[in-house]
């Protein structure tokens, strides 16, 4: 039978389909676990990649806290406020790429690697290279470029190693290693000096010296300081053009070394940049200025070299603010700091009733000198003589220190009297690099010029030495050891008297005395005794050019002793003496004053030139006092004018032939404006400190007869011995055989004599005054500290300080040469002592520009930026890490001011002085190097490297740059060396970096200089109470009085663009926990203190300098 | 009138127009230059050598310019030594009223061992030393305000009129002249040396200023008023910032 076809005939079919269905169900199941599975899979390995990348960032930053934490540790902190000059710790400290350096009295120096570990050796057998060190300049993953230097061109080694030891962390650093902790990451770092490289924001570079231009002749004739030029009219805000830089400030450091051609590098387009938006802030952003064929691939090779930001701490060996010279304490964020400056004074001995006063000792200059205030007795007296009895009492203090790493002291070495000689030669060498003069005219500037260099004589209160001019200007200093009084005068630059001539002779009475014949009845031929003198006034080198008559030698003592020995056998004698208190006094000793009669008569320096004028320029002008006739009266001079005042003194010749003459002389360089003493001849008050000379005045003939006393170095003015040897005095005789006058004296060096080279000062001038050179007439004057052309370029400069004046050493000044020609210690120690004073410059002051800060001020906060370090020796140095001598940003200092060829000397002779056991302790020390001492034939060309670029060198750093890497590890479990990194150990993640860190000076917890507190409408609301206010929308006035750093300060004038000092206002209020205060003199000179006691935590402003660190940048090189 | 009437009063008119110029004041002027003087003194004559040959300026209360020159005679042959010297030296005192005291109210008169007499015609002082016997020196009044002083030593005396004569005041008295009524602000000091150029100099001696002293003096705040003393401020004096 057929059956009945079912419409199920494939169900068996079916059955298949279940189960491919089945299959393929299971298959997408399968599919979707195994690649949800290999998502998770992934993203863990991805969560825990993260996890170990943030891993080794906290590892990395934990390097750099434990960089900071080298630095903070071994580092001498500033002294605190209670340690003065005399008490602070003599610590001084040095740095190199790598090492830190800390010299403690006479301890031997301690060396502090700046790294984690150095390498000496291969590592043992079996143990991998880089499981106890890594070389942080191999290149990044994918790159070939080494990350920190590359070989040096023509090298054939390879890239240069940079090998340090790894610093293993356990997960639990303070419990010792075990199964349970394990090394779970590494670091290493190496620490190198900013300061030892260029820093390109601002070595714009000096020129090639070039006959006939600016740079080439300033520097060839010895303008303190030689300018160049740089910039183009869009360099600054108001496009006036080119700006000029005087050598010795950081633009003198030429980044263009690093070129191929100057020219390379956008030096204007640089400044332009930094001049009107500050400082660039990350490495690469020197590629942005210049003009290379591959930006990149230079910046690869001269990075070594290079850094965006650079400081070094302007704090001496014994851990105090350098000294500043200003014009005012200067805005805390423009410029140097006012705010640590202070002096201990725990015996009061200024008055101020606090154990620390605020005298703004650190600050040399103006301070002081218009202001008056009364006294412990309730006089009035001068606010600066009493700042300057501070200061000299603080350098003082310095001077009986000894400087760590020498035996002896200045006080020591040179003894009380001329350490005390040069600490008023300091004050008053500070004086002239801050002080204003009118130069418009050139009689107003004569007179000003006369005032200004003459101001740190002693200015007494009243009634001490009441109306005696001009004893009561003296210092005078007791002897510390005798109790003695000495007077001392300030070393003052020109015009000086180098000559003295005095004239005696006899000639007819006519006219009669009393004007009446008859009263020569009783003679048969009635003779008088006339006298006069003549001086000869000099002028150094760079001296400015003066009008003679604001500066009349004056007369302190005279005395004339004439004796006729008679025929008959006695004798008739007549004295008569000059000592009034006052040597201006008209009637007596005022008489006796040389003016010089022409006031167009000028005085100037030997290749000096009026611009626009046909009057002669001399570097030596002898003028001639009025003659006198021996009188009759007690201390009174025969006036021809009047009958009653005519009573000359008669001799008769035929009753003896010769009248014995004794002259005592003292005299002086004085002031037209005032009673002040530039020079004494000599310095004294007994009728025996006196030039004295013996006549034989003839009767019978009106010839006349002349005793002359030269001096070689006039600043020895004030010893007598100096004038009255037999060298120095001639004569009796005739006029045209005695002396030298107008001339070149007798024992004194030629104008271009080694002597005479350093025989200048900070240059002052009359507008219209210029130097020759080579047929080129220069301007003279200098601008001051608030132009990047201003006149302390260089702490060098201070070089121009004599050390002779009271050990009867002609022209002897700050040695800048080689130690193993000075006495210990070397002179160049000195230089420690000051600071490089680069504040912000008039035409950057307008805030609404920019925003000044460290970023733009070159010197701000006791620190200076772009200074290079001598201690070029890379640290550590093994075989394992080699890279190349950093040799370009010394040359680079030194460049164009040497021959290149001596360029490669002098730097081959730093970096061979520097050992593993000797570094440069003070910049001085330059001079010990093989090759550094120029050759020629001055002591001024000898020390032309340190004089000019001591403001651009250094020792030590406030930057560091850290190189590190950073790895996360995880140990293989089986391994048992728990705290080491083995074999099959896994390295889970690493980070290389550079971190640029600072030490710097706390501001307060604000952060801000100054006490930066904003009121509700976030403006500053404590800062300056000045007296009054200030109208910025004016012209370039400073406009920083808004900032909470700036002192108080007022515009005395509407149409004066720099403002004052407010000696009536209050500087913003220091707080902390230790008190300051100001003594009456600084109050009145320098305006009120005001303190507030607080924590050192919550101090906005606090006036003990605080050392802290912060991360200036930071960068992962493979991001 | 006889003769003899005649020649006395021709004498005293003379002797008159001698003496008027010494007693009058003189004008003051500038001097002649030493170099001018020099070439007024006489050449030495044939045998005759120059010892010295000098100029030089003097300022005092006023200036004098001086010319001097040492003649030394031919050598005796019998002794072979010179017979002496001779010095000349001529002033221009300017006119200046004290450098001619010698010559006021002068008369011929012998006082001692001074005599006042004419020599060739002018007027003359001459003074023999009676501590240097053979030493004589004549003073000589040229033109009103030259002084030539002839001084002898071991020469016969009657040769001063010579002497006198081989200077030739007339010209020295054309030559041009400032007047001056008071001493110039400043003046050149001169030291010629003719027979060693190499020692001749000079420099400018300025004056001292003496109505501008008294003024200074008198304003000086320390005879006014002595203490205390502060300084001017400077901020007044000061100029913005120039770069030179």
């Amino acid at each position: 039978m057929e059956t009945n076809p079912s419409p199920h005939r494939g169900r068996p079919r079916q059955s298949g389909a279940a189960l491919i269905m089945t299959i393929f169900i299971l298959g997408v199941l399968t599919i979707l676990v195994v690649g949800f599975l290999s998502t998770m899979m992934t993203e863990r390995q991805a969560a825990s990649a993260y996890e170990e990348s943030q891993r080794s960032k906290l590892i990395a930053q934990g390097a750099v806290a434990h960089a900071i934490d080298i630095l903070r540790t071994n580092i001498p902190e500033p002294a605190r406020l209670a340690e003065g000059p005399a008490t602070a710790p003599a610590e001084n400290w040095v740095t190199n790429p790598g090492r830190l350096t800390v010299v403690r009295g006479n301890a031997p120096p301690r060396h502090v690697p700046l790294h984690t570990g150095e390498v000496t050796t291969a590592p043992p057998s079996g143990l991998m290279r880089d499981a106890e060190s890594v070389d942080l300049n191999k290149p990044l993953p994918g790159q070939s470029t080494p990350a920190i230097v590359p070989a040096p061109p023509g090298s054939t080694g390879g890239n240069p190693v940079m090998r340090v030891k790894w610093v293993n962390l356990l997960r639990d650093p303070s419990t010792p290693a075990s199964a349970d902790n394990r090394l779970t990451g590494r670091y290493a770092f190496w620490m190198d000096d900013e300061s030892s490289r260029i820093n390109y924001n601002l070595a714009l570079g000096k020129p090639v010296r070039t006959s006939g231009q600016n740079f080439g002749d300033h520097y060839k004739a010895g303008f303190v300081t030689p300018l160049f030029t740089k910039g183009d009219a869009n360099t600054n805000s108001s496009n006036t053009g080119t700006r000029n830089y005087a050598l010795g400030r950081p633009q003198s450091v030429n980044l263009d070394i690093l070129f191929d051609t100057p020219a390379q590098l956008l030096h204007e387009k640089l400044l332009s940049h930094t001049f009107l938006h500050g400082f660039s802030r990350y490495p690469e952003a020197i590629m942005d200025f210049i003009n290379v064929p591959s930006p990149r691939e230079w910046y690869d090779k001269e990075k070594f070299n290079l850094t965006f930001y650079s400081r070094s701490p302007e704090f001496n060996a014994f851990g105090r603010s350098r000294f500043f010279t200003t014009y005012i304490p200067l805005s805390l964020e423009a410029g140097p700091s006012y705010q640590h400056p202070f002096v201990h004074d725990p015996a009061n001995a200024y008055g101020g009733g606090s154990s620390q006063i605020l005298n703004l000792n650190s600050l040399l200059g103006f301070f002081g000198f218009t202001a008056a205030t009364t006294d412990e007795d309730g006089e009035q007296v001068s606010g600066g003589n009493v700042v300057n009895e501070a200061q000299m009492k603080m350098l003082m203090e310095y001077f009986a220190r000894k400087w760590p790493g020498y035996q002896h002291s200045f006080l020591e070495k040179y003894g009380w009297k001329e350490c005390t000689q040069l600490a008023l030669n300091i004050l008053l060498y500070a004086r002239m690099a801050t002080s204003e003069v009118a130069t418009a005219d050139l009689t107003e500037f004569s007179k000003q010029w006369g005032t200004r260099t003459t101001s740190v004589s002693y200015s007494p209160p009243t009634g001490e030495l009441a109306g005696e001019v001009p004893e009561r200007l003296y210092w005078r200093i007791k002897n510390p050891n005798t109790g003695a009084t000495k007077l001392f005068l300030p070393q003052t630059p020109g015009p000086h008297l180098t000559e003295v001539r005095l004239f005696v002779r006899s000639v007819p009475a006519d006219p009669a005395p009393q004007l009446d014949a008859a009263q020569l009845a009783v003679y048969t031929d009635p003779r008088y005794i006339e006298y006069y003198y003549e001086v000869e006034y000099y002028m150094h080198g760079m001296g400015p050019i003066v009008d003679l008559t604001m500066f009349p030698t004056k007369v302190d003592y005279f005395k004339i002793d004439a004796s006729q020995a008679l025929n008959s056998g006695s004798t008739r004698t007549k004295v008569q003496t000059f000592a009034h208190k006052n040597w201006n006094n008209p009637a007596t000793l005022g008489d006796l004053q040389i003016v010089a009669a022409d006031p167009e008569h000028v005085l100037g320096p030997a290749n000096g030139k009026l611009n626009n004028s046909p009057l002669p320029v001399l570097n030596r002008r002898v003028v001639r006092s009025k003659v006198h006739t021996l009188g009759s009266r007690a201390g009174q001079f025969p006036k021809e004018d009047q009958a009653s005042t005519w009573d000359p003194f008669v001799f008769d010749s035929k009753k003896g032939k010769t009248v014995t003459t004794k002259i005592n002389l003292r005299l002086g360089l004085g002031g037209n404006a005032g009673p002040r003493t530039r020079q004494m001849i000599p310095l004294g008050l007994a009728p025996e400190d006196t030039l004295s000379a013996t006549f034989a005045v003839n009767l019978k003939s009106d010839d006349e007869q002349v005793v002359s006393w030269q001096i070689n170095d006039p600043r020895l003015s004030h010893d007598l011995a100096n004038w009255e040897n037999p060298t120095s005095k001639t004569g009796p005789g005739k006029p045209d055989e005695i002396g030298t006058p107008g001339e070149q004296n007798v024992n004194e060096p030629a104008e271009d004599s080694s002597e005479l080279s350093k025989y200048r000062y900070v240059q002052r001038s009359h507008d219209a005054a210029r130097i020759v050179v080579d047929g080129t007439k220069y301007p003279v004057n200098r601008a001051d500290e608030y132009n990047p052309a201003g006149r302390t370029a260089s702490p060098g400069y201070w070089s121009l300080l004599h050390t002779g004046m009271q050990s009867r050493a002609p022209w002897r000044t700050v040695n800048l040469g080689p130690a193993s020609a000075q006495n210990d210690p070397p002179d160049w120690l000195l230089l420690d002592l000051f600071g490089a004073t680069y504040p912000m410059a008039h035409d950057q002051w307008k805030i609404d520009a920019t925003l000044p800060d460290e970023f733009s001020t070159p010197s701000f906060m006791n620190s200076t930026a772009g200074q290079v370090n001598l201690n070029s020796r890379i640290y550590p140095r093994t075989a394992y890490f080699n890279p190349p001598e950093r040799r370009k940003p010394l040359e680079a200092v030194f460049k164009n001011l040497v021959s290149d060829s001596n360029l490669t000397q002098i730097v081959d002779g730093l970096g061979a002085y520097q050992t593993d056991d000797e570094v440069f302790d003070y910049v001085g020390e330059a001079a010990n190097a093989a090759g550094f001492t120029q050759t020629g034939s001055t002591q001024w060309l000898k020390e032309t490297l340190v004089r000019n670029m001591a403001g651009v060198l250094t020792t030590r750093s406030n930057t560091f740059g850290i190189w590190g890497v950073a790895q996360s590890v995880q140990k293989l479990p089986r391994n048992s060396g728990h705290d080491q990194f083995e074999l099959g150990d896994q390295v889970r993640a690493e980070k290389r970096f550079y971190a640029l860190v600072e030490r710097y000076i706390w501001p307060g917890k604000d952060g801000v200089p100054g006490n930066a507190h904003a009121n509700n409408l976030g403006r500053w609301d404590r800062l300056a109470k000045q007296s009054g206010s200030i109208d910025a929308t004016e012209g370039m006035t400073d406009t920083l009085f808004q900032l909470p750093g700036s002192p108080p300060l007022t515009r005395p004038a509407a149409t004066q663009q720099r403002l004052d000092l407010d000696t009536t206002g209050t500087y913003p209020k220091y707080d902390g926990p230790e008190a300051v205060g100001g003594d009456a003199a600084t109050t009145a000179a320098l305006g009120k203190i005001d303190y507030e006691s607080s924590s050192l935590e919550d101090a906005y402003n606090p006036p003990q300098p605080v050392i802290k660190y912060r991360v200036v940048y930071f960068k992962y090189l493979d991001q | 009138m006889k003769p003899l009437s005649y020649l006395f009063l021709a004498a005293v008119v003379l002797a008159a127009g001698h003496a008027a110029p010494a007693s009058a004041e003189p004008t003051r002027v500038v001097p002649l230059t030493p170099a001018q003087l020099l070439a007024a003194l006489p050449k030495p004559t044939s045998g005759w050598t120059l010892q010295k040959s000098q100029g030089e300026t003097s300022l005092a209360r006023w200036v004098e310019s001086r010319a001097r020159r040492t003649y030394v005679p031919p050598v005796d042959p019998k002794t072979g030594l010179a017979a002496g010297l001779v010095e000349l030296r001529l002033k221009d005192t300017g006119g200046f009223r004290p450098a001619l005291h010698a010559f006021k109210d002068f008369k011929p008169e012998k006082s001692g061992d001074e005599e006042k007499l004419y020599l060739n015609g002018q007027p003359a002082v001459v003074t023999r030393d009676s501590d240097e016997p053979g030493s004589v020196q004549a003073r000589v009044l040229l033109a009103g305000r030259f002084v030539l002083e002839i001084t002898t030593t071991g020469r016969p005396e009657e040769r001063l009129e010579a002497w006198v004569n081989q200077v030739d005041a007339a010209q020295l008295g054309r030559l041009p002249v400032v007047k001056a009524e008071t001493l110039p602000a400043s003046v050149q000091i001169v030291h010629v040396d003719e027979l060693q150029p190499g020692r001749s100099r000079s420099y400018t001696a300025t004056t001292t200023n003496a109505v501008a002293l008294k003024k200074m003096l008198e304003e000086l705040p320390e005879n006014k008023n002595p203490l205390p003393e502060e300084e001017p401020s400077e901020t007044a004096a000061s100029s913005p910032a120039k770069t030179p």
